[in-house]
């Protein structure tokens, strides 16, 4: 569990909080290793959050054509499967691991009861590092949409409706 | 003239203060600091580095977002939504994109070392803030990831980011 400990203290969000308040979360954690396979799958029910310990994960979504719609890549530190979980609905993304992925997941019962706890204080870092990786997420996300956007539209974009 | 509805009374009618006593929202009243826009003026400029939060109150904001020396507009928000909440809760990010007020309006300004003080006292604000980011976080990356999926196409077809825009209720 050390090493799950370890790993945790260098999360942002969680940076800083108290060895018993982690040593507390990296028990909630179970090592997942795996190679090439889907981690979570877009339209399944959200049962687990997932902290991305080594490796690298594909996301995409299924557009209407069914064809796999790349979306990013997600990298160590990266927080997945805890919104669906949190909103108690299914996943909107899919997530593969690229070759071998090593994964710290807590099934989201346990995420559930962090929240709800009445430990304020853990549930807070621990939403504090679900919002920071959310919104890395979309921050890495507008700036793809701006890129794409501009390849698009190579001219002002008011003056070129597309 | 309408009648000015005060700032104290604004955000306790306001998503940010819902569910909070009254000695609750008085606390919560030592953080918040109105911040009064004009239609135009900037409340967001990319690449800063700033960690205060608006929750707006009233009025209308645009997100845009620079590439290729071209602005994009992302979204327009209006009250209930909150603005800056990447930069506020991630110390090590720069604001991503401009916010500009499209509207005349107010928004509250909360400094993220006042969060820490809410958190230390154990206030419920910190936990109503996180949980509608969170919320706002998850709405934004489905909108966005929707909108990546349109154009992430290898030939596009005419119209298909006006449509998506406006599938999303975004400005096309």
């Amino acid at each position: 569990m050390r090493d799950v400990w370890l790993l945790l203290r260098g999360v942002p969000g969680l940076t800083g909080a108290p060895d018993g308040v982690l040593q507390e979360l990296a028990a909630l954690f179970a090592w997942i290793e795996s190679r090439d396979a889907w981690i979570t799958r877009e339209g399944e029910v959200g049962d687990a959050v997932h902290l991305l310990a080594e490796g690298v994960c594909a996301v995409s979504t299924r557009r209407p054509s069914g064809e796999e719609a790349h979306l990013a890549h997600l990298s160590a530190g990266a927080f997945f499967g805890h919104r669906a979980v949190l909103t108690g609905g299914r996943h909107t993304r899919s997530v593969r691991g690229i070759g071998r992925v090593r994964t710290l997941s807590m099934p989201g019962a346990a995420l559930r009861q962090v929240m709800d706890g009445s430990d304020i204080y853990t549930a807070t870092i621990l939403r504090t590092a679900l919002i920071i990786s959310t919104a890395r997420d979309l921050a890495s996300a507008t700036a793809r949409i701006a890129r794409h956007s501009a390849e698009l539209a190579p001219g002002p974009p008011s003056a070129q409706p597309d | 003239m309408g009648r000015r509805i005060p700032f104290a009374d604004m955000v306790a009618e306001s998503p940010f203060g819902a569910g909070l006593g009254a000695n609750e929202r008085q606390a919560m009243m030592a953080w918040l600091r109105p911040r009064p826009f004009s239609a135009g003026e900037i409340l967001i400029s990319a690449g800063e580095l700033d960690r205060r939060l608006f929750l707006l109150l009233a009025g209308e904001v645009g997100v845009s977002a620079h590439a290729g020396g071209n602005d994009f507009a992302l979204m327009s928000l209006g009250p209930g939504d909150m603005v800056g909440e990447i930069c506020f809760f991630d110390a090590q990010a720069r604001r991503s994109a401009d916010v500009i007020a499209s509207k005349r309006g107010l928004a509250a300004g909360l400094q993220y070392s006042d969060l820490l003080v809410a958190q230390r006292e154990g206030h419920p604000l910190v936990a109503t803030l996180q949980g509608l980011a969170l919320a706002q976080l998850t709405k934004r990356l489905n909108a966005a990831d929707r909108l990546l999926a349109g154009l992430a196409t290898h030939r596009r077809p005419p119209g298909l980011v006006r449509r998506l825009r406006g599938s999303l209720g975004l400005p096309s």
